[in-house]
């Protein structure tokens, strides 16, 4: 398997579980809320999303630092499979839960989604299955560790700057209209 | 050390994505707020009070106007974005039925805008009138801008705000013209 292939898979992982988990560190009310939905008691789902919050990111920064490690790959594929059961069970219910797979923010709903989505996750840990078995130095894994996490944080800052520039049009026409409107 | 380094900024860029999140968060409970009080940049009804039903003549506003079936009386300001954004926008020569007020504070600055947008050889038609001062404004009683009011019949009838050049073009007075038959 080529380096560069088993690498990009590596990165690409890493950079979805990092997202995902923190974005649901910043709100674990929201999947707390989800994994309720699914039938689980209150006290039961806040652990459960503890737990899932601390093995996406876990397996987030493990897939940068020991991409051939076996209990990675199936750490990955063994969430995948987690969060494919619970978008069956919603799926045969026929209900409509939110999915808060990447935080409160994002849309899109608990069903056939995650079902499908197993598979990638499943190609992915099989690429790492089958990438170079050397150890990884670790200035290597910690460089790949800070370009993912700069990564996202960019692609992050992209969607603040739009934000930003929609915001100021809103509050600068309000201002301009609205004479009563006091400045700030 | 270098490790440790690299580390250090993933973690870093880490804490700045998550605080990007939550700021990205903030900027959407902004424009839910500003959309729940209605002050999101789409047009709103401008109540006219008693000023539906007058002729526009007596507010000061061109004679012609009280003889018109269906026309827009465009109020701008000078010193409103929204406003330079629509003036930038109009066509040349103005659409039909379409008459715009200047509200300056000079007569130099009202040239300046007029000259900015290309508006001068259309005040020889006298449908860009220059209002120094805001009397005109005042008269109806209007304290914002862009907003356009309606004049049905020789009679004003209502106002709205014009949040963008699409919205103007929507509520021109279209003339609909009989086919003769052959």
């Amino acid at each position: 398997m080529p380096l560069l292939i088993s690498k990009a898979a590596a990165l690409t992982m890493a950079g979805v579980l990092l997202w995902a988990g923190c974005e649901k560190a910043r709100n674990p009310a929201s999947i707390t809320s989800t994994i309720t939905n699914l039938g689980i008691p209150r006290r039961a789902a806040q652990l459960a999303a503890i737990f899932l919050i601390t093995a996406e990111i876990g397996l987030g920064v493990l897939v940068l630092f020991q991409p051939n490690a076996l209990t990675v790959q199936m750490g990955i594929v063994l969430l995948a499979m987690l969060f494919a059961l619970a978008g069956l069970i919603v799926w045969m219910r026929g209900e409509r839960i939110h999915c808060s797979c990447f935080g409160a923010g994002a849309r899109g709903y608990l069903g056939l989604r995650q079902i499908i989505n197993l598979v990638p996750w499943c190609i992915g840990a099989g690429i790492l299955t089958m990438g170079s078995q050397e150890a990884q130095a670790l200035s290597e894994s910690a460089a790949y560790f800070a370009s993912v996490a700069l990564g996202i944080a960019a692609w992050r800052g992209h969607a603040v700057l739009r934000a930003q520039h929609e915001a100021r049009a809103d509050r600068l026409s309000a201002k301009e209209m609205y004479y009563w409107l006091r400045s700030h | 050390m270098a490790t440790i380094a690299l580390i250090a900024i993933a973690l870093l860029a880490l804490l700045v994505f998550v605080l990007f999140g939550a700021l990205l968060e903030l900027y959407r409970d902004v424009r839910q707020l500003r959309d729940v009080a209605g002050i999101l940049d789409r047009p709103l009804h401008v109540d006219v009070g008693s000023v539906a039903g007058t002729r526009p003549s007596s507010h000061g506003l061109p004679q012609i106007l009280d003889s018109t079936v269906s026309g827009l009386v465009l109020f701008l300001s000078e010193r409103c974005a929204s406003c330079r954004a629509l003036a930038a926008g109009l066509d040349n020569p103005l659409p039909q039925g379409l008459w715009i007020i200047i509200q300056a504070s000079s007569a130099t600055s009202a040239a300046s805008f007029l000259e900015s947008y290309a508006l001068n050889g259309k005040t020889r038609n006298e449908r860009v009138i220059v209002d120094i001062g805001g009397e005109l404004a005042r008269r109806v009683g209007l304290e914002m801008a862009p907003v356009a009011f309606r004049v049905e019949h020789g009679s004003l009838v209502g106002a709205t705000t014009v949040p963008s050049s699409r919205y103007l073009t929507s509520i021109l007075p279209a003339p609909i013209r009989l086919k003769q038959a052959s």
